[in-house]
């Protein structure tokens, strides 16, 4: 559905302005006991938590843990405990009795309440589901997991189900869709999705399906200051809250917050494993500020989030499938269009393919104007350069642009007057009109390598078709005719919240995100 | 059709708008469950109260200059306190500066509550602003009140459209071209909502139902063609170049927090609005921009009777006037 249809903004609309959020608790002994066994395993670990004998006993624990809370799957469900863990989990406590003689029972009891789970076909978050749809009898509905973990196993189980055999399973990026329902569900806790889910509520009902023991105490407050009542004639017209059905049950889990159970991404430690091209081209140390993307296909990548890439997005607003956009602006959701071999940047190549014999002229001019500017910012400082180009008849002059005039990735500047006054600034004023000329001419390729790829990206697109876009996590998209040969969209899961300094030359490279 | 309560709040939003002060800018920063047609009704809403106010300036100083120069001892009514009297017309006068209409008054034409002894020995010194009070006088016709607005059209092309927004016979001024609205936002996505057919627009300055086009009514000058009047244009911030135009825009609306967090440094109106959709990215960077704002503003700035819908968030305040 378009987000420019009129009757379906209503719908939106109104979705907000009856929004019911309803927290619905279902008691299970079996998962109970194994959340509780394994609190008491980390509170007596404690600072123990971090060492490297425990880590990996502790990650497949809590990846249980969390599967199960956030999925209706069932309790034996590959997707919560892998064939291998129990093995794994074994070896590390027989070999650790020695070494952690106090800490070995209580992992043994996470262990044996493991293999209650792996005993037991139930499924209570799905029962539970089943029995909110059957007593509403609500229409359209969806079926919202925090991530894509398990999707596949919840659209089969659901569809095994007669009242959820029309529901779709969703994740929350699939909600930038204008599409509404008549209710949704979500499972575990408000908390582990993006407050966009209650902000911009696609149903007027949405269900939290969750365990008994589960935290709760959570409210979407305003995002303006001035709705808190701090004045300015403004205001927001209420707070989202939940109702709940169905008791609270106090464990060692009370008092927390349900984020404790959520995995957290450690992006540092995540920005530690990317790797540094090697190059000797000195433009690739310099730093840039680079965002973090953890994509599907356990890969992560850092884009410099000064420069535009291309994506893939079923759900653009501007109905561009494929189109370039600022780093900045890459979300959750997308498919990131990267270079499946050699790095770097495609549209670069592409467009030395444009320039053909020119390219080498261009470029070389291009490295010397840049080289010789970057060596005027290191003499002084990018402020004093700046009051020479003022000086020189610049007329955008100042530190900000300097350092994007000085990077090898701008091309030229947007003003001639700027341009010339860098000519004259580095010694260059005799070719100023040439040096502009070819400036000119690789900004002109790159806008056709863009427009080239982008043509060559939609035919392939249209080739895959819109529900591999919506549900692949990976898609590989061939261009014999562009240099490189390929490229692969990976769907963007997460983005770190914040920007790294890092050098430019581990910027654009696929690795591994050890997910 | 009544236009849907959330499209209506935009557009008093908007018509909310025209009353910043001068020398005055003001912010309105609105969060919403979706961005769609947000911008677009905020800005039809300025625009068709900026025509309005238009339109009754020009009309007025047209009026007033019409009365100055009709002859001494025309018949005319004129009101005065909730009262109608008849009068004649005695020419005009300098008073302080500033030229004055004489109408002398002659009965009330309440005879009920007339004045006693209101022989036409009281006479009006009217500026331009209190002109509007005086009409001619058509007895034995008492009083002639001309509907304010036509109602009840049914408009089926553009050119109807044309007239609901700018009147049956547009002023010289009101029918030139003027940049009064500048939307910053995806161009693909804007025309989408702008041209589809809308039914049923309808507001407190357009009383009438009609179907209709919002590109019609925004009179958006990259598509307005040659043959019509512009009031507002449309800025890409998609592309690499600042968006700017040849004209300065009272009014400038960013469809979006991306557009937003891109340009509001460079882009400015009078009164600015942002358009925040709660699920799209750089949310939290808008928000953050306008909080900040809000805590160094100039001054408050209240939405006078406008009805926020359930979930939206609306912050409006001064910034300095640079």
């Amino acid at each position: 559905m378009s987000e420019t249809d009129l009757a379906e903004t209503t719908i939106r609309y109104s979705c907000m302005a009856d929004l019911k959020v309803i927290r619905r608790r279902v008691a299970s002994s079996k998962v109970r006991d194994f959340a509780l066994a394994l609190r008491r395993f980390e509170r007596a670990l404690a600072d123990l938590r971090d060492d490297d004998y425990w880590t990996g006993c502790l990650r497949c624990m809590k990846t249980c843990r969390w599967v199960l809370c956030s999925r209706p799957v069932a309790l034996n469900s590959e997707a919560a405990i892998p064939a291998e863990t129990m093995a794994t989990l074994r070896h590390t406590l027989n070999s650790g009795k020695a070494i952690f003689p106090r800490h070995v029972p209580y992992a043994e009891a996470v262990v044996s309440a493991i293999q209650v789970l792996v005993g037991s076909d139930e499924n209570p978050l799905l029962d539970i589901t089943v029995d909110l749809m059957r007593d509403r009898r609500h229409g359209r509905t969806a079926l919202v997991l925090p991530s894509r973990v398990a999707r596949d196993e919840v659209i089969r189980l659901a569809g095994a189900r007669r009242e959820l055999q029309d529901a779709r399973v969703l994740v929350p990026s699939d909600l930038r869709a204008q599409q509404t329902f008549d209710a949704v569900v979500a499972f575990g806790a408000a908390q582990w999705y993006p407050e966009a889910l209650f902000r911009a509520p696609p149903a007027p009902v949405i269900y939290i399906a969750t365990y008994s023991w589960v935290p709760g105490g959570w409210s979407v407050g305003p995002l303006l200051c001035a709705s808190s009542g701090a004045g300015g004639g403004s205001r927001v017209r209420r707070d989202v809250s939940v109702a709940e059905v169905g008791a609270y049950e106090p464990t060692e889990y009370d008092g927390g917050s349900a984020l404790d159970i959520m995995p957290v991404h450690d992006f540092s430690l995540l920005l530690t494993r990317a790797p540094a091209e090697r190059t000797t081209d000195s433009s690739h140390e310099e730093e840039v500020q680079a965002r973090l993307f953890v994509l599907a296909d356990s890969k992560a990548v850092l884009l410099d989030e000064a420069t535009s890439t291309m994506v893939v997005d079923p759900f653009a607003e501007t109905g561009a499938i494929v189109a370039r956009i600022s780093v900045r602006d890459v979300a959750p959701g997308m498919l990131l269009l990267l270079r499946t071999a050699g790095g770097g940047d495609y549209v670069a190549d592409v467009a030395n393919r444009i320039l053909g014999h020119m390219a080498k002229q261009a470029r070389d001019a291009q490295t010397l104007w840049k080289d010789r500017l970057r060596k005027e910012v290191q003499a002084s400082d990018a402020l004093q350069v700046a009051l020479r180009l003022l000086d020189n008849g610049a007329e955008k002059a100042n530190e900000v642009n300097v350092r994007n005039w000085c990077s090898y990735r701008s091309i030229k500047t947007q003003d001639h007057r700027d341009f010339r006054a860098i000519m004259k600034t580095i010694g260059l004023e005799s070719v100023a009109d040439e040096y502009w000329r070819l400036m000119t001419l690789i900004d002109s390729a790159h806008r056709s390598a863009g427009h080239y790829i982008r043509r060559r990206l939609l035919k392939q697109v249209k080739a895959v078709g819109p529900e591999a876009l919506e549900r692949d996590p990976v898609i590989e998209f061939e261009l014999p005719d562009a240099a490189g040969g390929s490229m692969t969209a990976l769907r963007v899961e997460q983005v770190a919240p914040t920007s790294y300094g890092v050098p430019y030359s581990r910027t654009g490279i696929l690795f591994p995100s050890g997910e | 059709m009544p236009v849907p309560a959330w499209a209506r709040f935009f557009m008093d939003v908007g018509a909310s708008a025209t009353r910043v002060g001068a020398g005055s800018r003001a912010v309105t920063a609105c969060v919403v469950p979706t961005r769609g047609f947000a911008a677009s009704f905020a800005a039809l809403g300025y625009l068709l109260e900026r025509n309005a106010e238009m339109e009754a300036a020009s009309s007025r100083a047209e009026h007033y200059r019409h009365l100055c120069e009709l002859a001494p001892g025309t018949p005319v009514t004129v009101e005065r306190d909730g009262r109608t009297y008849h009068g004649v017309l005695r020419g005009t006068v300098q008073v302080d500066g500033v030229r004055r209409l004489k109408v002398q008054t002659t009965k009330n034409l309440d005879t009920r509550s007339a004045p006693v002894g209101s022989g036409g020995g009281l006479t009006y010194l009217l500026d331009e602003e209190q002109g509007h009070s005086v009409a001619l006088d058509h007895s034995p016709v008492p009083v002639v009140r001309l509907p304010a607005h036509q109602a009840g059209h049914h408009v089926e092309a553009t050119p109807e459209c044309l007239n609901l927004l700018y009147g049956k016979a547009p002023t010289a001024e009101v029918a030139q071209d003027r940049l009064d609205c500048l939307i910053v936002g995806s161009v693909s996505t804007l025309w989408s909502e702008w041209s589809a057919q809308l039914v049923g627009v309808e507001s407190s300055t357009l009383r009438a139902v009609a179907a209709c086009r919002l590109v019609d009514l925004l009179r958006v000058r990259r598509f307005v063609g040659s043959h019509g009047t512009y009031r507002s244009e449309i800025a890409s911030s998609a592309e690499d170049a600042y968006p700017a135009t040849d004209e300065k825009s009272p009014a400038v609306i960013y469809d979006g927090s991306a557009h937003f967090v891109r340009w509001y440094h460079a882009l400015r109106g009078r009164w600015t609005c942002v358009i925040i959709d709660a699920r799209r990215a750089r949310l939290e960077e808008a928000v953050g921009i306008v909080n900040q704002e809000f805590q160094q503003r100039a001054g408050d700035w209240t939405l006078s009777n406008v009805g926020i819908p359930l979930g939206v968030e609306v912050m409006s305040y001064l910034v300095p006037d640079r």
